[in-house]
C-alpha cells in the first residue's frame, strides 16, 4: 500500500485549486469541506486498516530506508492523523458561518489547506529533518492565518510569533546537524537503532544536542518556561480556526516529544531529558491554571487552559523515563488518550466561545450574561465540555487523567499527582467562572443576536465524541496502549521501516559502464 | 578548517542575539537573517568539508584513487533551510513594516502590551508609566505625543475594524 502520500496531496492540491477560484466564496467552501471530508474518511479506514495489519511505510524516491525518505503510519501516526482532519472538517464546516468575504479574499481557505498541509505531514513522516520542514510549512501556513485582515493587534501579535518561532526553527536545526554529526543518521528508525548502541561520550553528546530539539518541541507545545507566547497569540486568531489552532498546533509539539524523546533517542542517559520534562510538566500545569483563573476574557482564560492541559500530556511523557515497562506503557498511553481529548474539547470549547460572542457580541466575562435563557442546548454544550476538561467522570477527561494518575501512582510519582490532581480542582474552578458569569445571570445586553443555529452542528459532533469517548472507553483504551506498545519498543517500527525493498536500482560503476556501452 | 569555521559561526551567532535584543523591529529581522546563515555554516562545518573533498557524483571513468567524497546530505539540509528562512525575513519584513504604519513606530518597547488591549481606558497611563520606569531619565516629550495607541480619542486595537479604513493586505 503505497499511498500514505495522499494526507499531503489532498490538501496540498485542494490549496492550490482554492487558490486559484478565489472570489468564488460559496464554491470554495464546498470544495475545502468535500477534500477534508474525504480525506477523513480515507484515514479513518486507514486506522482500522493499520490497526489490524500493522505498520505501513512508504518510501519517498525510491531508495531504500535510512537514505530516502520514509513516511510510517503506525497507530499514533494514524490516530492522530484521524484526529487532525476530523477536526478539520468540523472547524471548516464552522467557517461556513464565521469567515467574512474579506477574509475569504486574503485566502482564508488555502492557509487553511496549508495548515492541515504542514500539520498532517508532521505526523506522518519518519525523518527528523523533514519534520523540520512540515513544522515551517504548518507555521506559514499559521502566519497567514493568524494576521488575515491584518488589524493593528492582529499585526503586532504575529510578529512576536513569527520572531519566537523563528528562534525555535533555528534551534531545530542545529539540533538536527549536531545529531546527524553525531549518528550519521536523521531517519528516525535508524536514529532508534544507532542511538541504541551508543555509549559513554558519544551518548553524551546525543543527550546534550537533543535538548536543543526538546526547546523545540517544547516551544511548539508551550510547555514552561516557553508559555508566555501563546496567551498573547491565540486569543487574536480568527474565530472559527482558533479551534484548530487550539486543538492542533500545540499537540504537534506534544507528538514530536513522543515521537523523538520516547521512541527515537535510545542512548544511555536517555532519562535525563523525559525526567525534565516531567519537573516542567508539574510548573506548565500548575502556572497554566492560575493564569487561567485570573482572566475575564473567555479566550484568553481558555488560552491558559491549553497550557495547563499540555501540562499533563507532558507529565506522561515524562513518566516514560520509568524503569517499569508497565509504567511507562501506562503513561504513554494515558498521553496519546490525553491529547486526542485534549483535541475535541479545548477545539470545541474555543467553537463555543464564538458562539458565545456571536449572540452576546463579547467574550469579556463581565459584559456576559444569562446565556442559559437565550440558548439551553449551548449551555448543555458547555457544561459537557467544560465538565470534560476538568476531568469528571463518565466524559472522556476523566478516563485520560486516570489513566494518566495511575501511572504517576504505580512510577511513585506522588508529588506530580498531587499537582495534576489540584490543578484538576482550579480547572473546574474556572471553568465555573465562565459558566456562572457568562451563563447565568440576566441578559443585559440589546445587541441583535447573529444567526448561530448553524454552528452548533460542529459543535454537537464534538460533543457527541466526548461523550462516547468517556462512556465506551474500553476499546479506546486498548487503542491507545496498543499505539504505545509500538512507540516504547520500536522493534516493529523499525523493522517496518528497514524491510522496505529499494526501488530504484543502485548505481555502481559497472552499471554506468554498461548503460554508457553500445549493445 | 574548523577553527576559522567555528569562529565565523560563534561571531554570527553574537551578533545575531545582540542584533534581536535591539529595541528595533528592522534588527531583529536581520537578527533573524545573521542566525539563518551562522545555522548554515554550523550544517557546513557538520558536513565534515574539507580542502580535498569532491562533489558526491559517481565517477563515469575508473580511477586509480578512490576521491574523498563529500556527504551530500547537509547541503541538501542548507538548501532547504535558506529557502525557509528567506521565505519566514520577508514576511517578517512585511508584518515589521506594516507595524510602522500602524503604531508610528518601529520600537517594541512603544507597543502596547496585552493589558492595554482589555483595558483600553488605562492604557494610556499604564503606556506612559511603562515608559517612564525604562527610561527614567529620558526626556519627557519624546515618542508618545503623536502615538497612536496613547492619543485619548483612539479606539482599542483589539476593535479596531481594518476594514473600515479600507485597509488589509495592500
Amino acid at each position: 500500500m503505497n499511498n500514505l502520500i495522499l494526507p499531503l496531496l489532498v490538501p496540498f492540491l485542494t490549496m492550490l485549486i482554492l487558490a486559484l477560484l478565489n472570489g468564488y466564496y460559496r464554491l470554495e467552501k464546498i470544495i475545502a469541506v468535500l477534500s477534508t471530508a474525504g480525506l477523513t474518511a480515507w484515514v479513518s479506514w486507514l486506522l482500522f486498516y493499520v490497526d489490524a495489519n500493522g505498520i505501513q511505510v512508504t518510501i519517498i524516491g525510491g531508495w531504500a530506508a535510512p537514505w530516502g525518505i520514509a513516511f510510517v503510519a503506525d497507530r499514533l501516526a494514524v490516530i492522530m492523523l484521524a484526529l487532525s482532519t476530523s477536526l478539520a472538517t468540523l472547524v471548516q464546516l464552522y467557517s461556513f458561518w464565521t469567515v467574512t468575504e474579506t477574509q475569504q479574499k486574503y485566502f482564508f481557505y488555502p492557509l487553511m489547506q496549508g495548515m492541515l498541509l504542514g500539520v498532517n505531514w508532521a505526523f506522518i513522516t519518519g525523518d527528523v529533518f523533514n519534520l523540520f520542514v512540515a513544522y515551517e510549512v504548518m507555521l506559514m501556513a499559521s502566519y497567514g492565518l493568524m494576521i488575515i485582515g491584518a488589524s493593528p493587534a492582529q499585526v503586532q501579535q504575529t510578529f512576536k510569533y513569527i520572531a519566537i518561532n523563528s528562534i525555535g526553527s533555528t534551534f531545530f536545526v542545529v539540533g538536527c546537524g549536531v545529531i546527524y554529526s553525531t549518528t550519521g543518521t536523521l531517519n528516525m528508525a535508524d536514529l532508534a537503532v544507532r542511538t541504541a548502541q551508543l555509549t559513554g561520550s558519544q551518548a553524551a553528546i546525543v543527550t546534550a544536542s537533543s535538548m536543543l530539539l526538546l526547546t523545540v518541541f517544547a516551544l511548539k507545545a508551550a510547555t514552561f518556561p516557553l508559555i508566555y507566547w501563546l496567551p498573547d497569540a491565540y486569543p487574536i486568531v480568527p474565530t472559527g480556526v482558533n479551534g484548530y489552532f487550539a486543538g492542533i498546533l500545540t499537540k504537534v509539539g506534544v507528538y514530536s516529544l513522543l515521537r523523538v524523546f520516547v521512541m527515537c533517542f535510545q542512548q544511555d542517559g536517555r532519562e535525563l531529558a523525559l525526567d525534565v520534562l516531567l519537573v516542567l510538566s508539574g510548573f506548565t500545569m500548575l502556572l497554566g491554571v492560575l493564569g487561567a483563573m485570573c482572566q475575564w476574557d473567555i479566550r484568553h482564560l481558555l488560552s491558559w487552559h491549553i497550557i495547563s492541559q499540555v501540562g499533563y500530556m507532558v507529565m506522561g511523557i515524562g513518566l516514560a523515563g520509568h524503569v517499569d515497562t508497565r509504567v511507562v506503557e501506562l503513561a504513554v498511553a494515558g498521553t496519546i488518550l490525553h491529547i486526542a481529548h485534549n483535541i475535541i474539547v479545548k477545539s470545541n470549547l474555543f467553537l463555543i466561545s464564538g458562539i458565545i460572542e456571536r449572540i452576546s457580541g463579547s467574550q469579556q466575562l463581565k459584559e456576559l450574561g444569562g446565556i442559559i435563557d437565550l440558548t439551553p442546548g449551548l449551555a448543555g454544550f458547555f457544561l459537557i465540555a467544560s465538565l470534560s476538561l476538568a476531568g469528571m467522570p463518565p466524559l472522556s477527561g476523566f478516563l485520560s487523567k486516570l489513566v494518566l494518575t495511575q501511572a504517576g501512582l504505580a512510577g511513585e510519582s506522588y508529588l506530580i499527582v498531587t499537582i495534576a490532581v489540584i490543578t484538576s480542582f482550579f480547572t473546574l474552578y474556572s471553568m465555573t467562572k465562565i459558566w456562572s458569569y457568562a451563563f447565568w445571570g440576566e441578559h443585559t445586553k440589546n445587541k441583535p443576536i447573529l444567526s448561530y443555529r448553524g454552528m452548533m452542528l460542529p459543535t454537537a459532533a464534538l460533543v457527541i465524541f466526548t461523550l462516547f469517548m468517556g462512556a465506551w472507553a474500553q476499546p479506546f483504551l486498548d487503542l491507545a496502549k496498543r499505539a504505545a506498545s509500538t512507540i516504547i519498543k520500536p522493534d516493529d517500527y523499525i523493522q517496518a521501516v528497514m524491510s522496505v525493498k529499494q526501488i530504484r536500482k543502485s548505481l555502481h560503476h559497472t552499471d554506468v559502464a554498461e548503460s554508457t556501452a553500445p549493445h | 578548517m574548523e577553527l576559522p569555521m567555528a569562529l565565523a559561526i560563534a561571531i554570527l551567532y553574537a551578533t545575531g542575539t545582540y542584533m534581536i535584543l535591539r529595541p528595533n523591529l528592522l534588527r531583529i529581522v536581520m537578527g533573524f537573517g545573521l542566525y539563518s546563515n551562522a545555522t548554515n555554516l554550523l550544517m557546513i562545518a557538520v558536513g565534515g568539508y574539507t580542502k580535498d573533498s569532491l562533489a558526491p557524483f559517481v565517477p563515469t571513468s575508473d580511477q586509480a584513487v578512490k576521491p574523498v567524497l563529500m556527504d551530500p546530505l547537509p547541503p541538501d539540509i542548507i538548501l532547504t533551510a535558506i529557502v525557509i528562512s528567506f521565505a519566514v525575513g520577508a514576511l517578517m519584513l512585511i508584518i515589521a513594516y506594516q507595524l510602522y504604519k500602524d503604531y508610528g513606530t518601529d520600537n517594541p518597547e512603544y507597543l502596547p502590551v496585552e493589558d492595554d488591549f482589555i483595558h483600553p481606558e488605562i492604557a494610556i497611563d499604564t503606556a506612559v508609566a511603562r515608559h517612564k520606569r525604562r527610561h527614567p531619565h529620558e526626556d519627557e516629550k519624546v515618542h508618545y505625543a503623536e502615538h497612536p495607541i496613547v492619543h485619548p480619542d483612539s479606539v482599542s486595537p483589539l476593535t479596531h475594524d481594518a476594514e473600515q479604513e479600507g485597509r488589509g493586505f495592500e
